[in-house]
């Protein structure tokens, strides 16, 4: 204002000449004495500081059969499929077509059985009573070739439990573009679980829903028509007490969509979530509730590694992230911090201090070089803010993570499975338990 | 009157030569407050430390501190330090208030993380600023559709077409809009408008959807029976911000820019940049590698043979580059170079399921059909959940008219993947002339799901069928 009152007198008083001066060289200097201090942006958390190590908080150790050559595990959950009252986990195998079942058979003490075979590259397993007959089914999402690949040969399966952990095949949708993810909800309040579906396919993939109209058949909803599709999660979003479904896509549309449900299975659909970086390499989205306000919110992570190099690898913008559902279907991006190579984000409270924390796997990072974060405790400080704990450096290649109550301590023990599609094929695992240190 | 404005503008001109003096020290104290605190650059090559040393040097006291601020944001920005390089752009944007390139820039840093909110600002401004950079326009639609704003989003994506009639960015948008509100026919025009402008690179994705809901199968069938996965995308190309990676230091940061520009079209640019990188980091196979594709791709067969002979030099375990040493060698026809190369390659990566399949062709080629049967059997051992080594032996068998074993094979082959178009054609053809109708019914149903099994093929496949068993499959 000073500068503007000055400059104003001085082309008052003076010809045209001196007035033309002073103009440009209060211009030429952009009037900078007279400028405000940048505001910055909201920080983004720097790569290289703000960040501890929590090495040996947990320990992991080798669970399940032994192996050869490179394991995939492309997903685990975990369940009490039995209902023994011991929890267990269930599992991909999407190399070896597998889906498998980690049975806690005494505390701690864990055995590994084969659930399904033949199952064309399964990568996504979810249990629910779909018969309601009591006992635990699977779902099971198939991609059948999991590395690019645009023909119809994806799969939905439900694993039908015949009570005794012995599952009938039902082959719900096949000959589709590749297929990511499965989840239930009754979507049109019939009392009947229908379903949700991912298909990432390649170039063109599908998010839709597939009606129940029978005890295995149902009648297909397409909700919109985008290669990429990560995950689907189905909730209560809006609170208006029916179950939506939010979609994770990636490809070079990278947007979350959320498609709200007026109870009788309408959807109308929105993005919440986009980056115009084509690069953003979406990677995995879970449900949770951070702020424990009871609405749900979503995480999700951007650390897919392949691009337009032969060697995939990381980013800068890799990282893990959550929306907060601020309630009637609306969204506030916020973000936790940078993971290279960010995948499979976990809501849970891992130091029992009552506020929920977020733990996320690294599968793509510089695996050539040591001590490159492969597991990160993003620990909540009470107050909605995030410190970034390295948590592990190896097993490296994590693709998904679980965790969970296994024991009478009450504290949570970490699943991980890794993925090992490219090198250094090196310190290889399969699945881990991770215990706390005593 | 004359003698006071004299004694005034004698006053004046003190007051502001004062003035001018506080300005440029003010001038200089706000570049000073826009330099970021120095990140940690262990690990970093000495070089980008002296680099970001001078020119906050140069920015302290240096004749230009607004140029050494901006080399300090490209610097910072070009080697992924974002939040400095966001700060530094912070300060440009209000130093040099009419310069579209930095809020675009802090645009670009706030979108790659998905903060539109934030960028939305930047991103109006650099239109007011510079209405004619298309990338940045594009992008502005973008953020708009990302938002649900599609009355802007059209807005912005119309006034890119006034300036560029056929831009393919800005007629996706479009599409996506039109497809929202159930405007498929229009989507469909403006898709193939794209598609006809980047020979199917940017939306034949989608217009191969639309089509199918359109009911125009044959079309779709068509884009998507161009290749198992094309993956055509890549973003708009912008200039602005490609050129900030020629101050990287990061030679993987470096080669993605690269492959994006590659992937663009610009491949002399990702060649100068490859190069760069290689400079930076001579002993990167991987560098060499990337640049014997590109090399490759675009026709220059004996620097890509340059590329993929160094990378095999520099890491004789990098089995794709002897990989491509073989087929280039047997390009030129000099098989003799070609063995020698395969032998040498398996060498070092026994291994390698390509190069066993590549020696199991060769072993073929020269009638050893026993050494090309067990050069096929270890590829599969070596990958078993890959359906292109159980057909690729089939056929071996078949060959060989040890038809039942190259059966099994070819149903191991569909086990792991169901429209293997080679397997289901190679299987519907031996169920046909097997008498095996129902099979053959089934294949050739099977067969219609896989565009890229040539149309031809799939009519032969009928006709025999007729011909076989006197009805339509």
């Amino acid at each position: 204002m000073l500068c503007r009152s000055l400059k104003l007198l001085l082309i008052m008083l003076f010809d045209r000449r001196f007035e033309t001066f002073m103009t440009a060289a209060l211009i030429g200097i952009g009037l900078s004495a007279c400028k405000p201090a940048p505001e910055l942006v909201e920080p983004i958390l720097k790569k290289s500081e703000k960040r501890s190590e929590t090495l040996n908080y947990y320990n992991p150790e080798p669970v399940g059969r032994s192996f050869e050559g490179q394991p995939w595990i492309s997903h685990i959950a975990t369940i009490d499929l039995d209902q023994d009252g011991r929890l267990d986990v269930v599992g991909c195998e999407a190399k070896d077509d597998e889906v498998f079942w980690l049975r806690q058979s005494a505390e701690g003490s864990f055995e590994e059985l084969t659930l399904a075979e033949k199952m064309n590259g399964p990568v996504h397993v979810d249990a629910v009573d779909m018969d309601k007959d009591g006992d635990l089914d699977l779902l099971i999402a198939s991609m059948s070739v999991i590395f690019p690949n645009n023909d119809r040969i994806g799969f939905v399966y439900i694993l039908e439990n015949d009570g005794k952990q012995t599952f009938k095949r039902h082959t719900i949708l096949e000959n589709v573009m590749r297929v990511s993810d499965v989840r239930a909800g009754d979507f049109n309040g019939d009392g009947e679980l229908d379903l949700a579906v991912g298909q990432f396919g390649y170039d063109q993939g599908r998010i839709l829903w597939l009606e129940r109209t029978g005890l295995w058949k149902f009648k297909s909803h397409d909700l919109l028509d985008l290669s990429g599709t990560v995950h689907v999660c189905v909730a209560d979003y809006d609170g208006d007490g029916d179950e939506d479904i939010a979609a994770q896509v990636s490809q070079q549309w990278e947007e979350i969509h959320l498609f709200l449900n007026d109870g009788r299975g309408n959807f109308t659909g929105k993005t919440i979530f986009g980056s115009t970086n084509e690069d953003f390499a979406s990677s995995g989205m879970s449900l949770g509730d951070l702020n424990q306000d009871g609405r749900p919110d979503l995480l999700f992570t951007n650390g897919d590694g392949f691009g337009p190099t032969p060697l995939p690898g990381s980013r800068p913008w890799h990282g893990v992230q959550w929306l907060e559902n601020l309630g009637s279907g609306n969204f506030e991006y916020r973000r936790l911090g940078y993971l290279p190579g960010a995948y499979s984000p976990v809501q849970c409270d891992l130091d029992q201090d009552g506020n929920m924390d977020v733990l996320a796997a690294s599968c793509f990072n510089d695996w050539f070089q040591p001590k490159h974060e492969s597991l990160m405790w993003f620990r909540n400080n009470g107050d909605m803010t995030f410190s970034p704990r390295i948590l592990a450096y190896e097993p490296t290649h994590l693709l998904t993570l679980a965790v969970d109550v296994f024991d009478d301590s009450g504290k949570p023990w970490i699943v991980s499975g890794a993925f090992h599609a490219w090198p250094p094929y090196e310190k290889m695992t399969r699945l881990s338990i991770w215990k706390p240190h005593p | 009157m004359r003698s006071l404005q004299h004694a005034v503008s004698i006053a004046l001109g003190i007051v502001s030569i004062f003035l001018l003096a506080s300005c440029g020290s003010g001038n200089r104290e706000f570049v000073l407050e826009s330099i970021p605190e120095r990140p940690t650059l262990s690990g970093w090559p000495e070089r980008l430390h002296q680099r970001i040393e001078s020119a906050e040097l140069q920015a302290m006291s240096g004749g230009n501190p607004v140029e050494s601020l901006v080399k300090l944001a490209r610097l910072y920005h070009a080697n992924g330090f974002y939040e400095e390089a966001s700060q530094c752009y912070q300060g440009l944007i209000t130093l040099q208030s009419k310069e579209a390139k930095w809020p675009h820039m802090l645009a670009e840093i706030l979108s790659s993380y998905g903060k539109l909110e934030d960028a939305l600002p930047y991103r109006e401004l650099v239109m007011k600023l510079d209405p004619e950079y298309i990338p940045a326009m594009v992008r502005l639609g973008d953020v708009y559709l990302k938002q649900n704003k599609a009355n802007e989003a059209e807005k912005v994506y119309t006034r890119v077409l006034k300036q560029d009639r056929d831009n393919p960015y800005a007629q996706l948008g479009l599409a996506r809009l039109d497809i929202a509100s159930g405007d498929l026919e229009n989507a469909q025009q403006r898709l193939e408008a794209a598609t006809r402008k980047t020979s199917l690179r940017i939306g034949s994705d989608l217009l191969a959807t639309v089509y199918e809901k359109r009911g125009l199968n044959s079309l779709a069938a068509a884009i998507r029976g161009r290749a198992k996965s094309s993956g055509t995308f890549t973003d708009i190309p912008d200039t602005w911000l490609f050129e900030i990676y020629f101050e990287s230091f990061n030679t993987y940061q470096m080669a993605v820019a690269a492959g994006m520009a590659d992937q663009s079209g610009d491949s002399a640019a990702c060649i100068r940049l490859l190069n760069q990188a290689i400079q930076l980091s001579p002993r990167d196979a991987y560098l060499h590698f990337q640049l014997g594709l590109v090399y490759l791709r675009i026709g220059i067969d004996y620097q890509a043979l340059k590329s993929f002979e160094e990378t095999a030099k520099l890491d004789p375990k990098f089995s794709d580059a002897w990989f491509q040493l073989a087929q280039l060698k047997s390009k030129e026809g000099d098989i003799v170079a070609a063995t020698q190369t395969i032998a040498t390659g398996l060498y070092h990566n026994p291994d390698s399921p390509s190069l066993r399949l590549v020696n199991s062709e060769r072993l073929n080629a020269i009638g050893d059909l026993s050494g090309s049967i067990k050069e096929a059997e270890t590829a599969i051992e070596l990958r078993p959940e890959e359906a292109d080594s159980y057909a690729s032996l089939a056929a071996l068998y078949f060959s060989s008219e040890q038809t039942a074993i190259g059966v099994e094979l070819m149903k191991k082959a569909l086990e792991r993947e169901s429209l293997h178009p080679f397997a289901l054609s190679t299987m519907a053809f031996y169920s046909i002339s097997t008498g095996q109708e129902k099979d053959a019914r089934q294949y050739i149903r099977k067969a219609r799901l896989q565009p890229r099994l040539p149309v031809g093929d799939l009519k032969h496949l009928e006709t025999s069928f007729r011909q076989k068993f006197g009805k339509m499959p």
